[in-house]
């Protein structure tokens, strides 16, 4: 421990990140809450792609004059594994959780060449009655439903992004670590192209790959679990009494190493050294992914 | 690539095939400018551009034609990339074929302009003639692409047989808007005359100014608030800003053409009602 802020040190150690494919798309309504009620449900249960499919969560919400029918909105950014499997997720949760909402309609939010179908799939459930539109070089979609139309960009995006930035808050106690968990999410939050996919910005069960039973991917990170200290080789001591993780998915390696920063420092200075014990980071030995955030040099 | 001004040198009023000009674009040197072969059908012989025009390099990466050119037809022909400015008026066939681009008209076009245009903007300050946009001879669909914006007056037909693209016309037009439209979108700001739509197939018309719709053709009208409107406004700020405004509005939807099974759309647009004290 050679880095210290507000008084909590921090590890030098990295996280480990993965290259992953990305989207944003732009879901309008009649009101923000009707917006904001359909980028829920599709972001929700993408958690994690161990198991989701893709991890998503809401980037930001927008103006009027940030929307192309300028309708207030949400921004949401979506991340995959692969490309393929975004082409997977994102129709399908788009067809259940945006044409099913009130008012919404759902634009791509991003630029690039590679694409993934949106309207090019839901038109379908306009049965014949669905129209085509080309509005000043885009294709859309009106699909005909019960309160009007449902207003589709035909397609979305995939970029290049990163998955998998990273950072480990060791509280004393599980009132400070969640005080400093929730200052950094809210510190992460204002940040654009990022999003902490996890229920409320953090997880409880930071995973190890693999696991003694067969068939499983992912198990329970013993080496973090401060209730088996002493039984199995761990890092830190008895004065840990929960340990909270930071998962940060970006559209680049800068952006999540300016969240790590700004999550690590907002966590620190709200609890300091009473409060946690320290910072890390989770990583594979560097094996697995590309990216590795060292926390020092983040934090430089 | 270079820009070239053709200023006409006199009067001139033999109808020429102008398709040819179109290479004015790429055209590296004077003379090649200059021997540019245009054909008169009617008089079987051709002449060159040399004879008509005096040839200037430009000082922009525009070809400008200076003159009242209304014997050129198909001037514009198949026209790419580039900027095309007319400073006068100009014969039939405008831009037909055009794929990308520009082509202004300061001044008016005789009929049939942006024939099966496939892409680009062609913005008409004047007016223009019969089937804006239509479908060349013998083939069966209109423009398939880009923009057509007319300023003045349009004459009968605009936009027969449409398939893809924008037509926004902001003075009155004549009858027919639309016939046997495959898809499209043309915006009518001025009075339309009869038939509007009449054995369209999908596509959309959007009526500024009331007018009655064939109650055989089109369906009961409909009080809609659409969302795509919002979105064809976005691009009518510039040019129609009281149309802009009006697309945000809720307007009346009518459905058809039904005698041929169609599933285009009328949307009338609602005058802006003042507010009351």
């Amino acid at each position: 421990m050679t880095l210290a802020i507000a008084g909590v040190p921090v590890e030098d150690t990295f996280a480990e990140a993965f290259d992953m494919k990305a989207t944003r798309l732009v879901i309008t309504a009649h009101s923000l809450q009707w917006a904001r009620d359909a980028a829920i449900a599709m972001t929700g249960f993408a958690t994690s792609v161990i198991a989701c499919g893709i991890e998503a969560a809401i980037e930001c919400e927008l103006t009027p004059e940030e929307t192309p029918d300028q309708r207030p909105g949400v921004a949401i950014l979506a991340f995959a594994v692969s490309g393929k499997e975004l082409e997977k997720q994102i129709p399908r949760r788009a067809g259940q959780c945006v044409l099913t909402c009130p008012t919404t309609a759902l634009f791509s939010g991003i630029d690039g060449e590679k694409r993934i179908p949106l309207g090019k799939m839901l038109r379908y459930f306009g049965d014949g009655y669905q129209i085509s539109k080309r509005i000043g070089g885009t294709r859309f979609w009106r699909i005909p439903v019960m309160d009007g139309e449902f207003l589709c960009e035909a397609d979305t995006a995939r970029v290049d992004a990163v998955g998998g930035g990273n950072f480990l808050l060791m509280g004393r106690s599980l009132d400070a670590v969640a005080k400093a968990c929730r200052a950094a999410t809210e510190a992460i939050s204002p940040l654009a192209g990022v999003i902490t996919p996890f229920p409320g910005g953090a997880t409880r069960s930071g995973s190890k790959v693999g696991s003694k039973y067969s068939g499983l991917v992912a198990s329970t990170n013993e080496a973090f679990c401060p209730t088996l200290g002493g039984l199995v080789p761990q890092s830190f001591g008895s004065e840990v009494a929960a340990i909270l993780e930071i998962v940060i998915d970006g559209l680049t390696p800068e952006v999540i190493a300016s969240a790590m920063r700004a999550g690590i420092q907002a966590a620190c200075e709200a609890v300091g050294p009473a409060g946690l014990v320290g910072v890390t980071a989770g990583n594979y030995g560097g094996k697995l992914g590309r990216h590795h955030f060292l926390l020092r040099e983040v934090l430089r | 690539m270079k820009g070239w001004n053709l200023t006409l040198i006199a009067p001139f009023q033999v109808d020429l095939d102008a398709s040819s000009l179109s290479a004015v674009a790429t055209s590296g040197d004077e003379r090649e400018v200059c021997s540019i072969t245009l054909i008169s059908s009617r008089l079987g012989r051709s002449f060159v551009a040399g004879d008509l025009f005096k040839v200037r390099s430009g000082t922009d990466d525009h070809v400008t034609i200076q003159g009242d050119v209304r014997f050129l037809h198909q001037l514009g022909y198949g026209w790419t990339e580039s900027t095309l400015r007319i400073e006068g008026d100009v014969g039939t066939g405008l831009g037909a074929s055009m794929r990308s681009g520009c082509i202004e008209v300061f001044g008016n076009t005789m009929a049939s302009a942006g024939w099966q245009m496939r892409g680009g903007d062609i913005r008409i300050s004047g007016d223009t003639g019969d089937y804006l946009g239509g479908p060349l001879p013998g083939r069966r669909s209109g423009m398939s692409g880009g923009r057509i914006v007319v300023s003045g007056n349009a004459g009968h037909h605009a936009g027969h047989c449409m398939r893809r693209g924008t037509i926004v016309l902001l003075g009155d037009c004549g009858d027919g808007v639309g016939t046997d439209m495959v898809a499209g979108t043309i915006v009518a700001g001025g009075t339309v005359g009869k038939f509007v739509g009449a054995g369209m197939r999908r596509g959309t018309v959007f009526l500024a100014k009331a007018q009655e719709i064939d109650p055989v053709r089109f369906s009961p009208p409909r009080d809609v608030n659409l969302s795509f409107t919002r979105l064809i406004a976005r691009g009518l700020d510039l040019v129609a800003p009281e149309i802009a405004a009006a697309m945000h509005r809720p307007m009346c939807r009518y459905l058809g053409d039904r005698s041929v099974g169609g599933q285009g759309e009328i949307l009338v647009m609602r005058p802006k009602v003042a507010a009351q004290r």
